[in-house]
């Protein structure tokens, strides 16, 4: 195997690769061997990091993946996260934004390693979205993400929470779904107050 | 001595009055079941889609007030509410039962939140309600992404209901029981349940009567004679500091959701999302203290996402909130961004 095939998808997992080298390991994987390797340092990665991943069997991948993240790098308007969501590491496991291209292969990865895997059953997803959102299923298979589970705030945080119900019951009965429900939600907060 | 003849005529005239006041009293009998029957079944002849419309109706213009109780987890709660629709305005009053008596009092769109400390907390007037299309009011639930059904019909709080079975068809929302009065359409009984089966909410009426008219002093808060203290929760604000003609979007919508209220202009900074049942809607402002930490809260069935993104050199702060699933919320929060050529 090209060597430089090797350093490029080794580059591009540390976010270090340039435009061209992207496009050649783009090129590269749909062969065999390329994909291997790229499965061997991923799996390496996750196993120093501790983290697991475990793809749905029964997701199906049918994007033109490659594609899509081609077009995807020459547009330039997608939001970064914040330092404080890369601080966010329990759960809220996105890989860490180096920039588009940590994504770009990110979903280049969720391809491989499903279609590699697909026969072998070594590992499964959890939580992945059904057959029919098969274009969410690439980014949360991925990255196994999970939203994260907030359950201390302080009184600060609670009474503005409590601003956001109330506006959001406002908003509901305007659509008047259930009645007073929007407001017993409200009013069944205990909490400091709004 | 002539033979009594045993008086045959006496008893035809007493049997066939005997057959012919029971043979009335049947023929009344079958005409009300007929009658009954024709009815129920005129109702249950209602497709489930009718049953959420009459649902809907029921809210806004009847007459009515009940106790309840509401659960979400392990926290049960038991409240009254009286409701009443008169010369096209909508009143309520939601008073708690448990533990101190705090009270919501809503007069159309105004709304007004008593504590037990006699302190009133009211809600700042803002866009939203004079943006929100009129199509919102008759966005019935899709088919393509719920399974509505009748499930059966029973007895709940001593009033005839019909049960209804509003499935999601796929994980972007919730599934619902809902049980309404058969006569009025009003909802009754609600379990809120995830993709799982768990419940997540359930709120039943334990008592509840519909009355012709409804006295201004039901709908009066308890604060007569007392002295109070007002104050204003203020409208979620746009951040000045985005280029004047910034307007918002959301690149990901769960499928069958779509927004119920125009923003059309640059700083509006709230959006509102509906799939004709479950609603969330989009709060973006300025990062500054005290903002909800990065994440999920859950309140019951309703979740509050909370992320903070960035463009360019801006930094700004979106909530979620609604009756969705966290990863839902979550995926709605990280797809809003500016946009900034008109």
């Amino acid at each position: 195997m090209d060597e430089r095939i090797k350093e490029s998808i080794s580059a591009l997992m540390d976010d270090e690769v340039n435009e061209l080298e992207l496009q050649r390991a783009l090129a590269q994987l749909e062969d065999e061997d390329v994909a291997e390797i790229w499965q061997r340092y991923h799996l390496a990665r996750d196993v120093i990091r501790g983290e697991s991943y475990a793809p749905d069997m029964s997701a199906s991948l049918s994007i033109g993946v490659s594609q899509a993240v081609s077009e995807w790098i020459e547009q330039d308007q997608q939001p970064l996260k914040s330092d404080q969501a890369e601080d966010n590491a329990t759960a809220y496991s996105l890989p860490r934004v180096g920039g588009l291209l940590s994504l770009a292969a990110s979903v280049i990865f969720a391809v491989v390693f499903v279609l590699q895997n697909h026969a072998q059953h070594d590992v499964t997803f959890t939580n992945v979205a059904q057959a029919n959102d098969q274009q969410d299923n690439a980014l949360e298979v991925v990255a196994n993400r999970q939203p994260k589970i907030i359950d201390q705030i302080s009184d600060d945080q609670a009474k503005r929470l409590n601003h956001y119900l109330l506006r959001h019951a406002e908003h509901s009965m305007l659509g008047a779904r259930q009645g007073a429900m929007p407001f017993v939600r409200v009013a069944s907060v205990n909490s400091v107050g709004i | 001595m002539p033979t009594r003849v045993f008086p045959y005529r006496i008893l035809e005239r007493t049997l066939a009055k005997m057959f012919f006041q029971q043979l009335v009293t049947a023929l009344l009998f079958c005409i009300s079941a007929v009658s009954w029957a024709s009815t129920s079944h005129s109702d249950s002849a209602l497709k489930p889609s009718q049953w959420l419309e009459k649902m809907q109706r029921a809210a806004i213009e009847e007459n009515y007030r009940g106790t309840f109780v509401f659960s979400r987890g392990e926290m049960m709660s038991s409240m009254r509410i009286v409701h009443r629709y008169q010369n096209d305005l909508e009143e309520e009053r939601l008073t708690q039962l448990d533990g101190e008596m705090g009270e919501i009092v809503r007069r159309g769109e105004d709304v007004m939140c008593v504590f037990p400390d006699n302190r009133v907390v009211k809600l700042e007037k803002n866009k939203v309600a004079n943006k929100v299309v009129q199509a919102f009011a008759n966005f019935m639930p899709n088919h393509a992404f719920y399974e509505l059904k009748v499930d059966g019909y029973d007895r709940l709080g001593d009033r005839s209901s019909v049960r209804m079975a509003v499935k999601a068809k796929d994980h972007h929302r919730y599934s619902y029981v809902l049980t309404l009065d058969q006569k009025t359409g009003l909802l009754l009984r609600s379990s809120l349940q995830n993709q799982e089966g768990k419940e997540l909410e359930h709120f039943q009426y334990t008592q509840i009567d519909f009355p012709d008219s409804i006295s201004d002093a039901e709908l009066r808060p308890l604060l007569e004679g007392k002295q109070v203290t007002h104050e204003m929760i203020p409208s979620i604000k746009s951040d000045t500091r985005w280029p004047s003609q910034t307007m918002w979007s959301v690149t990901w919508t769960p499928p069958g959701f779509m927004q119920v209220n125009a923003t059309d202009e640059p700083g509006d900074n709230v959006m509102l999302f509906s799939d004709g049942l479950a609603t969330y809607s989009i709060f973006i402002e300025m990062i500054e203290k005290d903002l909800m930490p990065e994440g999920a809260s859950m309140v019951g069935a309703t979740v509050a996402y909370a992320q903070q993104l960035a463009y360019g050199d801006h930094r700004y702060a979106v909530t979620v909130v609604g009756e969705v699933p966290a990863m839902t919320a979550m995926k709605v929060a990280e797809s809003v961004q500016p946009k900034m050529d008109q």
